[in-house]
């Protein structure tokens, strides 16, 4: 098969592993525009939602497997908050952080106690053979992904734009002092932000399961990512971050069909780029091009 | 470096020299342990600690160092002395190409950047087998030899790297007691401030990531040729965060806690793996993150951090309680007033009578000029199309209303805030564009409305900053011309004590800046804008805030100024205030220039007293707001 006619595939693949980074980026979005926290930890949610499905599948059907899953995930969100992040949030920013580079060595050590270092597997959630798009094949589990994903995010969007609550959070996240001066309680809202992050973080990973195995292992790589995700989307923008998502899983997925080497480097790689890209002031270089001539003529008289 | 650092210095030294001859195979090998990770983490306390910036991924250092090293001397047979000199090469080269570009950004993008090249580092280890031997890596690593002699018995080499470490902490001691680390600390507190003082901000962090970079290379390379077996297991993220708890665990404020942090941390997961013998790699993983954590919660100074606060209790026991910092400020006479103030300052300024009476004659001359200058916030027109003059030697008030763009003009002069359109220029530079630090070398000082120290810092230390910023130090000229640089060091502090004089500080150089009164907090800071030794000083709103005598004395101060010569602009609310001092007063509302001219015209102009709601009385002798009525000037 000539290379060009791979690429709807990767591109397929791209999207399938790109909505599971869109989801981790946008829980990093809503914790950071809320508490101001760049949360490692992260994708240790990813990993546990996956592995909890799995293991909760062998004795319960799927759905509440999964719910179950999603619902305990969110709960250990809300319980880091309060135990690790409350009491130290007067302390910089930068403690924070390595509070949550804590958090996430103590979630993997304990998934690893637990789970040990083999992957496991989750049955694909509809049996049936993948359907054929163009030369492209999409397997069902990856229209399963797309497809609750998908759903998860215009649950999220409906709930920050219609739901009390979820304005709120999103004034908290603009003026923290105003909000308290309106009676909201920005303490309350970052416990809201971790267990809803932790809980849609939690549902990305039972979803991939299917496909990628669970490993105690793979939260860090899928947190990474998710970072590399939401910052390309701008870091407090949601859409962005969903976007910034796929863009990366298409990359990647690309990538990595053209050199298997290149997958690692990509994301570290495209992460240097935006990151290079947003520090270009882009007003400051229009004026720049814009009055270069004026400057010269202003001298001149 | 300080006395009785120096001394800690020289007796640590000796006292890890000595351990072979005390010291058995085992307890050696723990030391070597504790001695090669202290080298580690005194990059991270520079860093972290002082500069306030945190990498993840200091063990893709130590793996740099250790495989370029280990790599160059196995497979191409070259000395390990060079391939140690070649390692720390590279690994500089890997610092500068993830520092520079993350280190442009505000923020704390070096820690996900740092993250992910530590997770590249180790996928790399596994994935290149060609080079580094894949998991199981490679071993036969040749031994530092000295004449002849080759370091590979262990008493030799905790002596070899006992003087490592002493180099090392060394270097951390006077880069953290000298002007980099005052400049870091400064960064760290007021990234902003630091840079409006002509701090390259950008500049000092990554030097510092670079010496992080350096130190965990060089242990890097001594854990190769001492162990002489590398694979990828010793470099992965669990080390990295391991450095990061050490660094944390002995304290942040001070290099002794790299030594302290790397020696708890060692002997209690030795302690721990012979007691419990159990215990697996995955338990001590757990442990090191849940003491991170407990730590940064509970006990974020670390043992540094208690030992100094129980110092400072032995000490206060010892001595009577010194009187606290008066908050009545009209108690403490500003140094000014004495008659060798003026002469003081003239001499500051590096001008005699015969520049001053040219300065004089030269009054005509344009000293800084915006033309067309716009500034947009979204939709908000905060500036449009304002021309200024201002003339060498000009004390020129801004007033206006509130929203009219007072501030905005001072944030455009300084570069914190991008004009859209417009030019500006001073004495022939252009300065348009230019980031903050380079405005200020140019000549350019402010103070903020919102007093902006460094809070954590002495009243010395936030003079001093500003006396040094635009002159970093290289580090080998600390180290190489150590006399030198302790002597200018002194001169420096007796110039900064004397700049504290004149503005009525003196009493409290030694005091954290943030602990002072609020009228004392702005008279420091115009001490800071002052040791920039500017050729216009920006002075946002410094009378608000401050009660009658305060005010009196900050206006007795910039009038000293302004009779040096200096040209001064001022934002100011207060009506008596400007009246009683400007030459020159600019009135903006909306955005635009509305008039200028002498305090009398401006009184008199219809559009400004449009402009002031119609009401004439205001722009009487009554200032704008009923609050800051004070007494007159």
């Amino acid at each position: 098969m000539e290379l060009w006619q791979q690429v709807p595939q990767w591109i397929i693949s791209g999207i399938t592993v790109g909505t599971i980074y869109g989801l981790v980026a946008l829980g990093f979005v809503v914790i950071y525009s809320v508490t101001r926290v760049i949360n490692i930890a992260q994708g240790e949610f990813v990993m546990l939602g996956a592995m909890l499905t799995i293991t909760l599948a062998n004795s319960l059907p799927l759905v509440p497997a999964i719910v179950l899953a999603v619902l305990a995930t969110a709960a250990v969100g809300a319980v880091i908050e309060r135990v690790a992040l409350h009491p130290a949030r007067r302390a910089a920013t930068v403690i924070l952080i390595m509070i949550t580079v804590g958090i996430d060595i103590v979630l993997r050590g304990l998934a690893l106690i637990i789970w040990g270092t083999q992957p496991y597997a989750l049955r694909p959630f509809t049996p049936g053979p993948p359907i054929l798009i163009g030369t492209g094949v999409i397997t069902r589990q990856a229209l399963w992904v797309i497809g609750i994903a998908l759903v998860a995010l215009l649950v999220c969007f409906g709930f920050f734009r219609f739901t009390l609550l979820g304005m709120a959070l999103r004034a908290c996240a603009a003026n923290p002092l105003a909000a308290r001066l309106v009676g909201i309680k920005p303490e309350r809202m970052a416990l809201l932000a971790w267990a809803g992050s932790a809980g849609l973080a939690a549902l990305g990973g039972a979803v991939i399961a299917p496909i990628t195995f669970g490993t105690s292992a793979m939260g860090l790589d899928l947190g990474l990512r998710g970072f590399v995700a939401a910052v390309m989307g701008g870091l407090e923008s949601p859409v962005g971050a969903v976007w910034g998502g796929l863009v990366l899983g298409i990359l990647e997925s690309v990538g990595a069909g053209l050199s298997s080497g290149l997958k690692d480097v990509i994301a570290f790689f495209v992460l240097l780029v935006v990151l290079i890209l947003r520090e270009v002031n882009v007003t400051r270089l229009a004026r720049q091009l814009m009055h270069r001539p004026q400057a010269r003529t202003a001298g001149g008289q | 470096m300080r006395r009785h650092q120096f001394i800690l210095w020289v007796l640590t030294t000796v006292g890890f020299l000595l351990t072979p001859l005390v010291l058995g195979i085992y307890e050696l090998t723990v030391l070597d342990f504790i001695m090669l990770r202290s080298i580690a983490v005194l990059g991270l306390v520079l860093l972290t600690g002082l500069t306030g910036q945190v990498s993840f991924g200091q063990a893709a250092f130590v793996a740099l160092g250790a495989y370029t090293s280990g790599i160059l001397s196995t497979r191409y047979g070259l000395s390990p002395w060079l391939s140690l000199v070649i390692a720390l090469v590279v690994v500089a080269i890997a610092a500068l190409l993830v520092g520079i570009p993350l280190l442009q950004l505000k923020g704390h993008y070096l820690a996900l950047g740092t993250l992910a090249l530590g997770l590249i580092t180790s996928n790399g280890l596994v994935e290149l087998h060609g080079l580094t031997g894949g998991p199981s890596g490679f071993g036969n690593i040749p031994a530092f030899s000295v004449f002849g002699l080759m370091l590979t018995d262990p008493p030799t080499y905790t002596a070899f790297l006992a003087l490592c470490l002493a180099l090392s902490l060394g270097l951390a001691l006077l880069v953290a007691d000298g002007r980099l680390g005052r400049l870091a600390r400064a960064v760290r507190e007021n990234e902003l401030t630091a840079e409006c003082l002509g701090v390259h901000a950008t500049g000092v962090k990554l030097q510092m990531f670079l010496l992080a970079a350096l130190l965990s290379g060089l242990s890097g390379v001594l854990y190769a040729h001492m162990v002489r077996f590398l694979n990828p297991t010793p470099f992965d993220f669990t080390t990295s965060v391991m450095l990061l708890t050490m660094a944390v665990v002995g304290g942040m404020t001070s290099p002794w806690g790299a030594l302290l942090g790397a020696a708890v941390l060692t002997v209690l997961t030795e302690a721990l793996r012979s007691s419990v013998p159990g215990t697996t790699a995955e338990q001590q993983v757990i442990l090191f993150g849940a003491l991170l954590v407990l730590l940064l919660i509970f006990w974020p100074q670390g043992v540094v951090g208690a030992l100094q606060r129980i110092a400072a209790r032995l000490r206060t026991g010892l001595r009577r309680p010194s009187p606290p910092i008066a908050a009545d400020s009209t108690a403490q006479p500003p140094g000014f007033a004495s008659a060798d103030g003026g002469r003081w300052l003239q001499a500051f300024f590096g001008q005699d009578k015969a520049t001053a009476q040219h300065a004089e004659a030269e009054k005509a001359t344009t000293l800084l000029q915006l033309s067309k200058l716009t500034c947009r916030f979204g939709g908000l027109l905060a500036l449009d199309q304002l021309d200024l003059t201002v003339p060498l030697g000009a004390l020129l008030a801004i007033i206006g209303p509130n929203g009219a763009g007072k501030t905005t003009v001072f944030n455009a002069i300084t570069g914190i805030v991008q004009p859209v359109v417009g030019t500006m220029m001073l004495d022939g530079h252009v300065l348009t564009g230019l980031p903050p630090y380079r405005i200020a070398r140019y000549g350019i000082a402010r103070t903020f409305q919102n007093v902006e120290l460094f809070p954590q810092m002495t009243c010395l230390e936030n003079v001093l900053v500003a006396l040094e910023a635009d002159a970093p130090q290289h580090f080998w000229n600390m180290v190489l011309r150590f006399r030198q640089t302790q002597q200018q060091e002194q001169e420096a502090q007796a110039q900064a004590r004397q700049i504290l004089a004149f503005v009525g500080l003196e009493h409290a150089q030694g005091t954290a800046a943030g602990d002072l009164p609020l009228g004392q907090q702005r008279a420091l800071e115009l001490a800071r804008a002052i040791a920039r030794r500017p050729q216009v000083l920006l002075l946002d709103e410094p009378a608000s805030g401050l009660n009658p005598a305060e005010r009196q004395q900050i206006a007795t101060l910039i009038q000293h100024l302004h009779a040096q010569g200096l040209t001064i602009m001022l934002v100011e609310h207060a009506m008596d205030f400007v009246m009683a001092l400007a030459n020159t007063i600019v009135v903006l509302n909306r955005g635009q220039k509305i008039a200028e001219g002498t305090p009398e015209a401006i009184r008199q102009d219809p559009a400004v007293i449009a402009a002031y709601l119609g009401n004439p009385e205001q722009l009487g002798s009554l200032p704008p707001l009923a609050s800051r009525s004070g007494g007159a000037t």
